[in-house]
């Protein structure tokens, strides 16, 4: 997958070995538990990122297969006293199935049309966990949803929780990129480059998009068991329209054909709030303001900030020498 | 196994946009193993012949048989894979990608390896993915863009972009070749080499329907030419014969040469 | 008796789903003007509505402005807003991709409910019906008066856009800078202004679907989103870009949403309509009136 993005693993692995250690500053011993949710959020968001950076497929309804994910482990297991394991394989096959299922007559559609259909099938999805009560409790939601473990250990705390959830999102990152780098990812861009050329040496298109849309409708999935078994508890907001909506910002604001840029945006977006918590009532400004200034200032995404801080350095540096 | 003589065949073609006919009635047929021109003025309907044979676009009516089998209202992709690649009046590069990249691409079609496959590594994958790059490297090789390799593909000057589109056409091991005008805008040894590598090509056993304007270049390789005008076809014979047929030239100079 | 109760209340689904519809047939519209425009969706639609709302309920109510007079000056407050938005935060952005044109409309969207609960607050404000609150009977069905006033402006604004676009010179400017933003430019259309007319159009129809729904409906800063949402199924069921389809589709959504609500479950209803919606576009991809060679010319 070559070497940069080799060495960027290797990084980001230690950074997030050693990141629990601001959990001893008292004033942001909290960020480990935000960190959770970062990795979480990334696992959604790098799956999209694929499918819109490289597939050329918009979603908002992602959100659904988050709560497919934390829902099935969660009946399955609070109520239904499943083993937490299967109980997430399960999540995943319903959530894959019900992405073959969507994704087959909907990626055929067209841009604003797939964004208006993805947002109507996520939002139907979540019509579903408010309204068959006797399965999901409704708009209360249900606790009593049991940690996961293995081999007798239990990931109780939130520092095990911590890096499970990472080991888990640092895997998929590593997945993603293979992908990238492959037979596969290359007839994903090759489609950008020129459609007429990608069709006439036999990329069948749509496969890939399907493929892709699964994957990542996967990975939510996985992303929403782990949510499950961390927070014990589960109820319809967390998976509605607008966390969806948050997601698709999270991809274009980290920069769109990245999987770095996915985390890099899923990690702003999350702590932005906790960020501007000292606003009271006006964080809503101040985040449409932060965003707005990203947008405009940013065009590539986040991502793209290091490379233009480093043009912006290095011609003064050899201009000194 | 029987092979027809033909590698294509093309009965009654016809394709219009709209009023404009751009391909009208058209029947010919390419023997297997040789380099056939197609040559007419500008708007004779050449492109748009490529682009129904290799699937681009589906004809009004007609039929196409390629290689025995009739594969008329056949997609893209499925072309491909049966042995048809072609090359681009207009170079249609993937220019973000590296020359080499570009090429592989070109094997997609041979290659079969899936996403979650892909994704994990398996070594399966891994022996697909170096056999590829391998594969690649030949092809770049045989038109001569070794040193290139690691090159931005929108980078290159116009002459190697157009080798580059023939080395990812040859990487999807077609039977048959359709290049369109790959000498515009070469110079004279360029064009010289081109004329070379077609000839190899075609001695590999890869037939070549070749859209020119450059007539030297046609009369040098060509075995047999098509003449089309308004979508018609003027003349399909041999270059000398073709040469001079008085309706070809009427149709190339816009002489009428029973008044002149 | 038994059946002349059903038919009482069938009556009633109707009036309320064409009433409902009738909104979101305007936001659709909104979405349409704007789209044909720039090919963006403008997620912040449903902001004009709200501020639509909000203001007149701080005219009429705390400013206590004649009902007529203050209904025009939040069209030009709105419609302020609209161009403002073009202008400092869509313009400066040209020449750059559809999805981030469309991201930039989200974060509008964020910025615009952030400030009007700066100015309003958080609760949910009434607005005095236009002409009392004495119901009337139709069909056996009993209707407010305001219902009649949704309707008839809803049809009042159908005729005035399509004589706009039909007949008048920048109304057909419009249309043809939809048709095709480069040609539109070749024979002399500024299509810069007309991108910036669009903002302004529709920040004025979202304006006049604020204020009229308003009364029966109560408006709160953070409802803009809920309102986008049904105004673009509504413009998507339709057909992108076509301004009828709107219409119908806006109607349909309310009276699938009515009808569901009343003969199904309440809380299926809005699941109804986004089924319905994806069947249609199942089947047809381009939505109910919009023509698949003609979305094929647009690139979203
Ligand atoms: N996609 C299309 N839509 C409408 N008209 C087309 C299309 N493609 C080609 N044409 C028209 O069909 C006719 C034939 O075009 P074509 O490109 O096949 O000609 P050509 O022989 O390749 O010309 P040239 O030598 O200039 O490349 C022209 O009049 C052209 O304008
Ligand atoms: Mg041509």
């Amino acid at each position: 997958m070559g070497r940069r993005n080799l060495i960027g693993i290797l990084f980001f692995s230690i950074f997030i070995l050693l990141f629990p250690l601001v959990g001893r500053i008292s004033a942001v011993s909290h960020y480990v538990d935000i960190m959770i949710f970062v990795g979480l959020t990334a696992m959604i968001t790098m799956g999209l990122s694929l499918l819109m950076g490289y597939a050329g497929q918009i979603s908002l309804g992602h959100a659904a297969f988050y709560g497919l994910g934390a829902y099935t482990s969660g009946i399955l297991t609070a109520k239904y006293g499943i083993n937490p394991w299967p109980a997430l394989l399960a999540g995943i096959f319903l959530s894959a199935a019900v992405a073959v299922i969507v994704g087959s007559p909907s990626l055929k559609l067209r841009g604003h049309y797939l964004a208006m259909a993805t947002l109507a099938f996520g939002e139907i999805i979540y019509i579903i966990f408010n309204e068959t009560v006797s399965l999901t409790e409704g708009p209360d939601g249900f606790g009593n949803i049991p940690h996961l473990s293995i081999f007798g250990f239990k990931f109780e705390s939130i520092l095990a929780n911590y890096y499970l959830v990472w080991a888990v999102a640092i895997i998929m990152l590593i997945f993603l990129l293979n992908i990238i780098h492959s037979r596969v990812g290359r007839a994903l861009s090759s489609i950008h480059g020129s459609e007429i050329a990608a069709m006439t040496m036999g990329v069948n298109a749509s496969r890939y998009k399907i493929q892709v849309f699964v994957i990542s409708a996967a990975m939510a999935s996985v992303a929403g068991s782990l949510y499950a078994h961390y927070v014990q508890f589960i109820n319809p907001p967390v998976f509605d329209l607008f966390f969806s909506i948050k997601l698709l910002m999270m991809v274009i604001i980290g920069g769109m054909a990245s999987v770095w840029g996915a985390i890099i945006g899923a990690a702003l977006i999350t702590f932005l709030p906790e960020w501007l918590l000292f606003l009271e009532d006006f964080d809503i400004l101040a985040y449409g303001l932060v965003l707005l200034l990203i947008i405009i200032f940013l065009p590539k995404g986040l991502f793209s900030l290091p490379g233009i801080l480093y043009r912006s350095v290095t011609p003064r540096l050899k201009s000194r020498s | 196994m029987f092979q027809s003589e033909n590698i294509l065949e093309i009965s009654s073609l016809t394709k219009a946009f709209g009023g404009l006919v751009a391909i009208f009635d058209l029947d010919f047929t390419v023997s297997r193993g040789i380099i056939k021109a197609i040559i007419g003025p500008n708007g004779a309907g050449k492109t748009t012949l490529f682009n129904l044979i290799s699937g681009v676009l589906s004809s009004d009516t007609g039929d196409i048989i390629f290689n025995g089998q009739p594969v008329t209202k056949y997609k893209p992709h499925q072309l491909a894979e049966r042995g048809i690649s072609r090359t681009f009046q207009t170079v249609e590069l993937f220019s973000e990608m590296t020359v080499l990249q570009n090429v592989m691409i070109g094997r997609h079609i041979r290659t079969r390896k899936g996403v979650l496959s892909v994704g994990l590594k398996l070594p399966a994958s891994r022996r697909e993915e170096r056999a590829i790059f391998e594969k690649a490297r030949y092809y770049l090789d045989f038109v001569g863009l070794e040193e290139k390799a690691d090159q931005e593909a929108g980078n290159l000057p116009l002459g190697q972009q157009k080798l580059l589109e023939i080395a990812r056409a040859l990487a999807t091991e077609p039977k048959l070749l359709l290049l369109d005008e790959p000498a515009a805008g070469l110079n004279e040894t360029e064009t010289e080499m081109a004329a070379q590598l077609f000839k190899v090509i075609r001695d590999e056993g890869i037939t070549i329907i070749l859209v020119e304007h450059d007539m030297n270049l046609v009369m040098n390789v060509a075995e047999e030419v098509l003449v089309l005008d308004y979508g018609r076809k003027i003349a399909d014979d041999k270059p000398e014969v073709v040469r001079s047929d008085p309706e070809v030239i009427n149709a190339y100079l816009g002489v009428d040469i029973e008044y002149a | 008796m038994e059946n002349y109760g059903l038919i009482n209340q069938l009556a009633q689904y109707l009036i309320t789903g064409i009433t409902v519809g009738s909104i979101y047939a305007i936001v659709g519209i909104g979405f349409n003007i704007i789209y044909n425009a720039t090919e963006i969706i403008n997620f912040a639609q449903g902001e004009f509505v709200m501020l639509g709302g909000l203001v007149m309920v701080t005219l009429v109510h705390t400013v206590h402005l004649p009902m007529p007079l203050a209904f025009l000056i939040t069209i030009a407050i709105v419609t302020l807003v609209g161009l403002l938005m073009e202008r400092l935060a869509i313009f400066p952005l040209k020449e750059t991709s559809v999805m981030r044109l469309v991201i930039m409309t989200i974060a509008l969207s964020i910025l615009i409910k952030g400030l009007a609960m700066f100015v309003w607050g958080k609760n949910s404000f009434a607005l005095k019906p236009f002409s009392g609150d004495t119901p009337l009977s139709l069909l056996g069905a009993s209707i407010v008066p305001q219902t009649l006033w949704i309707i008839g402006i809803t049809v009042l604004l159908v005729v005035l856009l399509s004589l706009f676009f039909g007949r008048t010179i920048i109304g057909k400017a419009m249309s043809a800078c939809a048709d095709n933003l480069e040609a539109a430019s070749l024979v002399g259309i500024n299509a810069q202004r007309m991108v910036m007319l669009s903002f302004m159009l529709s920040a004025g129809l979202g304006a006049v679907a604020g204020m009229i729904i308003t009364p029966m409906a109560l408006m709160e800063y953070d409802r803009g989103a809920m309102l986008a949402l049904k105004g673009f199924g509504a413009c998507i069921l339709g057909g992108l870009g076509n301004f009828y389809g709107a219409v119908v589709a806006g109607i349909l959504l309310g009276l699938i949403e009515s009808y569901g609500a009343g003969l199904i479950s309440s809380g299926y209803k809005d699941a109804l309509a986004l089924g319905a919606l994806l069947l249609v576009l199942f089947i047809k991809p381009s939505g109910l009136l919009g023509s698949a060679e003609a979305s094929k010319l647009k690139k979203f």
